[in-house]
């Protein structure tokens, strides 16, 4: 007897170690665990500082000179104070913050920020630094410093625009990797075990595909973080950590509209939104000489309910946008826009004008597979079919569409999105010889001359005004010409536990970076 | 689905004699199988889901991608019976059609895997030596060999049509069929009746096709009901995967991908549950049905 | 035996080597590599950046270069890199061949503690309650799909009587004890046996109602012996062996993990590892696993024969 009693308590104080206990660290601002990676998805896809997403994360470990700021509207002085360039924006000064230490206690200076961008820009290395390494090492004349806190950048061609190519390039310390050969950066593991950077948090442990914790930098320079401890964890998908979140065990993830629309009602999480800043549209492609024809792209527009669409099936989390730009700032004046108002009639009045064969089946390419795209799709393969235009969507994983994308063949037209903003216009999608592989394709630009002296325009226009006002007019063209079918902009979204304090989160493409204060963030019981 | 752990069912056969020609022992077989009340009710059960599934023209009360944005994500209702998803089609036309698509994947894949198990086991058992050994190491490494493995890379790399789906996993599942196919020809081939025919001269593309090949039917087509079961389940985790048929087409399988959604999990049960039911109701009478003939033709057949 | 035995091993060289050659074709056909893989639809990437890339993996060179260099590297026991995030090859897998083992032992074992004494059991009593309950249920394991139970499973046990985590395999903010590991352990593993009981079951009742019918167990009977005697001395050891060939068989799945269950627990296993690796066009990485399952899945066929020879004193192989 008694002894089964005795069992029974082992039993009981083995279930008692097993059942979960959320005991966190007391004083201090708590531990929070985010699912902070690429929208979740998984553990870093390279090597971190070569990443092109999950830069939210990056930026608790390292800095970059300049960052975005909050809401992505300017941007926010990070290891540069200041910045300024000559008359023609061929050289350039970043002014850098003084007393900034290493979290291994060296002295940040100048020397690291040139060691880090002729790193970024070592064809050795083959970093694929987003934005930075599109700078071709050509326009690059020389990087110098010139006193410890001054960095000079001289360029043999203008470039406006260099402030934001430099929020990519996060700097690293010259001296812990000033003896690692460029070459060996992809297979290092430097990155996970021993990473030294200047941001506010510093690296405690990294467990592959399944979490990275930080520890705080007590000498971060905008003041030590109240966080005990910061933890990344890393999940297959949305719905794991999703299901992570609600059953308490993470503190914060991204979500998708639906999803956050309900954790609203529910009304026990702070959701976080913000525009995605990317615009997704269908791009035809202009090999095909039944798209140069204007009157049938107008079609596709015209065809489409594409405000339906986006207060429906995406539950008003979208918004319809008139071009290529997903902010308003950067669209002229309303008045100046077709808003190519739902009008199947008109669609197939212009689709006869065009002499349409109705008969002719298009593939409609994408990458997209969440239930997301996938219900947008369905309903723009809908109504096309009402006016005529039938078209098949096929979703292709990412290699094989950009194997197809980038060389135009094989796809008739795309349904994609590209993150636009004021600093990263991507000109060269219309340009012959933008796209590296596109051998010979007719490009916009080539077929549009009015468009390629727009573009040639802003592409050197330092003057921050006008070069917004060129880019309105960019807007205005492809409005009017319906060069893409422009569809519409998400906001996208992020939920966090009530008890998270300060915490701040923005949907910026690819995870900013942005100025987030992390410093100040803290968990409560 | 069984998570790449789907189990070679002929693991270990016995080899069943039975003459075509015999025709009191084959109503025997039929008369067992009437008797096998669950598997008459699959049967009925199967006939029904496959009138539906092929009539959901004539049936379904909608254009199966006839989406309207004045009625997404409907819980059921009169206008439709088992509600709307968030785009507005009609979820029972959508499950009525994809029955066939479903369905033609388990028909499909098992028809390619018969076909070439059949001509694989029917070379092997019949010409020894070999032939035999060659056929044979393929057929094992085809068959322990994790085909998922070989599936997602294939799903991966091909366009995401009905066609390309059937194809990859009617190629990788024959070897079960194989090796039965080989046992019978094996005990077969000793058999008087064979023995005879071959004295007689008779070319051994005939005694192949019209002497042995009859009497191997019967416990294959067990074998192949349980893979027809087997097929609909891969094809069902495929596009869980995202890998299997590309909507707007609808099947069981990519109905069901949309529940990997938490918030269409837990609030719009209606779009998700009839694809899953359907799943599973159609192979449990598949295998229903597969362990009714086994047990008809020879209950000691292990498949 | 070992005659047999080095036969088999010897026999087994040119499958591999197949296999490896049909994997490498394959990642030559399908479009797309991993550069196009690295490619971001927002930012625009040079010519000369997209060249340094292709160089930086060795895509400039021919298809059948790279291949036997591979496999000269592999011969000296080199896997390489994984080309997304520069991890050692060898490093990755057997970190998430752990992973896989773990969970998927855990799931072949109680499959074969659970299915095998439960077939046992309603082989002795056919046509009983029992028997029909629980071949009942067999037939709806095998029928079910294992996300739908893994789903549903999670909603239930994780989110709404939060008994287990939602997925993952250790705690984050504490260190991993043997209890922690169990937790996280025990949902996806029983989610994952349900298939294996459900075929353990089905085989060892058909394995026992064959052998029930010799003639030796109605000898056994007619010399007295007691019904348990007969059940476990005589009945038992003969219809677990072909059994053990259906375990044997599942043996190969260990390695390649549980993709759907991985994916739905955050596990990290071999299962999930594959389908990245394949969508990464991680050509090393795929290589490397391919051939660690290839390896695996010949070593327990051979095993498997032997194990039924050891069992089976009737069995000779020479």
């Amino acid at each position: 007897m008694w002894n089964r009693r005795l069992t029974l308590t082992i039993l009981l104080a083995l279930l008692l170690t097993i059942v979960p206990v959320h005991a966190q660290d007391a004083g201090g601002g708590g531990t929070l665990i985010g699912a902070f990676d690429v929208g979740p998805g998984g553990a870093p896809k390279a090597i971190p500082f070569m990443d092109t997403a999950g830069r939210t994360w990056l930026s608790k470990i390292w800095s970059p000179l300049i960052s975005w700021n909050a809401d992505m509207s300017a941007l926010e002085p990070q290891l540069a104070t200041e910045w300024s360039s000559n008359e023609d924006s061929t050289v350039w000064t970043f002014k850098l913050r003084e007393g900034v230490l290493w979290h291994d206690g060296e002295t940040f200076d100048a020397d690291d920020v040139v060691f880090s961008l002729n790193l970024a820009l070592n064809p050795d290395a083959a970093t694929n630094f987003p934005g930075f390494s599109s700078l071709s090492r050509e326009s690059v004349a020389s990087i110098t410093a010139v006193d410890p806190y001054t960095v000079e950048i001289v360029l043999n061609s203008p470039n406006p625009r260099l402030p934001f190519f430099m929020i990519f390039a996060w700097v690293l310390p010259e001296h812990a990797l000033k003896d690692l050969n460029p070459a060996d950066y992809q297979t290092t593991d430097w990155f996970f075990t021993n990473p030294i950077g200047t941001g506010p948090f510093m690296h405690d442990e990294y467990v592959a595909d399944q979490f990275w914790a930080l520890v705080p930098n007590p000498n971060y320079f905008r003041g030590a973080p109240k966080l005990d401890r910061l933890i990344n964890r890393y999940f297959a998908d949305e719905t794991s950590a999703l299901l992570a979140l609600e059953s308490g065990e993470i503190n914060f993830t991204y979500v998708s509209g639906d999803v956050a629309l309900r954790l609203q009602e529910e009304g026990t999480y702070q959701i976080y939104d913000g525009p995605s800043g990317v615009t997704n549209y269908f791009i035809f492609n202009l090999r095909n000489p039944v798209f140069q024809d204007v009157r049938v792209r107008q079609a596709f527009l015209y065809a489409i309910d594409r405000k339906a669409i986006a207060e429906t099936v995406l539950k008003g989390t979208a918004t319809v946008v008139p071009c290529i730009s997903a902010f308003p700032s950067m669209w002229p004046d309303a008045s100046e826009l077709n808003d190519y108002a739902y009008d199947p009639a008109k669609a197939s009045e212009l689709l006869q004008e065009a002499g349409y064969d109705t008969s002719a089946s298009f593939e409609l390419m994408t990458y997209y597979n969440n239930q997301f795209h996938l219900d947008a799709m369905a309903a723009q393969q809908a109504f096309l079919a009402a006016v005529g235009i039938n078209i098949v969507p096929v979703a292709q994983d990412v290699p094989t569409y950009n194997s197809y994308f980038y060389t135009g063949e094989g796809w008739d037209i795309s349904y994609r999105g590209v993150g636009v903003n004021v600093g990263n216009f991507p000109f060269s999608f219309y340009e012959p010889g933008g796209q590296p592989t596109t051998d010979g394709a007719p490009l916009a630009g080539q077929l549009f001359p009015e468009l390629q002296a727009l573009i040639d325009a802003a592409r050197i226009e330092s003057d921050a005004d006008a070069y917004l006002g060129l880019l309105q007019d960019i807007c205005k063209f492809q409005n009017e010409n319906a060069l893409e079918g422009y569809m519409w902009t998400a906001v996208r979204f992020g939920a966090g536990t009530s008890n998270l304090q300060d915490f701040y989160w923005f949907p910026a493409a690819g995870g900013g970076p942005y100025e987030d204060h992390a410093e100040l963030w803290s968990v409560t019981e | 689905m069984t998570d790449a752990t789907r189990t070679p069912s002929s693991a270990a056969q016995g080899v069943t004699q039975l003459d075509v020609h015999d025709r009191p022992q084959k109503n025997r077989a039929l008369r067992r199988f009437m008797r096998h009340r669950l598997a008459i009710l699959a049967v009925i059960v199967l006939a029904v889901i496959a009138a539906t599934s092929i009539l959901a023209p004539v049936f379904a009360p909608y254009p199966y991608d006839k989406i309207d944005l004045a009625a997404t994500a409907q819980p059921p209702s009169v206008a439709h019976l088992f509600g709307t998803d968030r785009v507005g089609r009609d979820i029972l036309t959508r499950t009525l059609y994809g029955g066939q698509v479903s369905l033609l994947v388990g028909m499909g894949a098992t028809a390619i895997a018969t076909l070439i198990g059949t001509v694989i086991g029917a070379l092997s058992g019949y010409y020894r030596g070999w032939v035999d050994t060659v056929l044979m190491r393929i057929t094992d490494t085809v068959m322990t060999f994790p085909s998922i493995v070989i599936m997602l890379t294939l799903a991966a790399l091909l366009p995401r049509s009905v066609w390309n789906i059937v194809l990859i996993i009617g190629l990788l599942s024959w070897p079960g069929v194989a090796r039965l196919v080989r046992a019978q020809f094996m005990s077969l081939r000793e058999s008087e009746f064979v023995m005879a025919a071959r004295c007689l001269g008779v070319p051994d593309r005939r005694i192949i096709v019209v002497h042995i090949f009859p009497n191997v039917l019967a416990p294959m087509i067990a074998l192949i009901t349980f893979s027809v079961g087997g097929a609909i389940l891969t094809e069902a985790g495929l596009s869980f995967l995202g890998l299997g048929v590309a909507p707007p087409t609808p099947s069981w399988g990519n109905m069901l991908e949309a529940a990997r959604n938490l918030d269409i999990l837990k609030n719009l049960t209606w779009t998700w549950f009839p694809p899953a039911a359907m799943t599973v109701l159609t192979v449990l009478c598949v295998n229903f049905v597969g362990d009714g003939i086994r047990d008809a033709i020879d209950p000691r057949l292990v498949l | 035996m070992l005659k047999y035995l080095v036969r088999r091993i010897l026999i087994s060289a040119p499958v591999l080597l197949m296999i490896t050659i049909i994997i490498f074709g394959l990642t030559e056909i399908a479009p797309g590599d991993v550069v196009d893989y690295f490619r971001s639809p927002d930012l625009e990437m040079t010519a000369e950046a997209e060249a340094a890339l292709r160089t930086r993996f060795g895509l400039d060179q021919p298809a059948a270069v790279r291949y036997f260099k591979w496999l000269g590297n592999v011969a000296r026991g080199d896997f390489g890199y994984r080309f997304t995030d520069g991890e050692p090859v060898a490093v990755v897998i057997g970190r998430r061949l752990n992973a896989s083992l773990l969970l998927m032992g855990t799931a072949l074992a109680i499959g074969v503690l659970v299915g095998v004494p439960l077939g046992v059991f309603i082989g002795q009593r056919q046509y009983s309650f029992w028997d029909f309950s629980l071949t009942g249920f067999s037939f709806l394991g095998i029928s079910t799909p294992s996300f739908v139970t893994g789903i549903v499973a999670l909603l239930v046990f994780a989110i709404n009587l939060r008994w287990f985590p939602a997925g993952g395999m250790r705690p984050v903010d504490s260190e991993a004890t043997l209890g922690s590991t169990i937790h996280h352990l025990l949902l996806p593993s029983i989610v994952l046996s349900l298939n294996f009981i459900a075929t353990f079951m089905r085989y060892t009742r058909f394995s026992m109602l064959e052998v029930v019918r010799l003639d030796y167990v109605n000898t056994a009977r007619a010399k007295g012996l007691s019904p348990t005697a007969v059940t476990w001395r005589h009945i038992v050891p003969n219809a677990i062996l072909p059994v053990i060939t259906v375990i044997g068989l599942s043996v190969p799945t260990l390695v390649v993990g549980a993709v759907f269950t991985e994916t739905i627990f955050s596990w990290p296993g071999m299962g999930s590892l594959y389908l990245d690796a394949v969508r990464g066009r991680d050509v090393p990485l795929l290589m490397g696993m391919n051939l660690v399952i290839a390896l695996f899945v010949l070593g327990a066929n051979i095993l498997t024969d032997v194990a039924y020879a050891v069992v089976d004193p009737r069995i000779r192989y020479d």
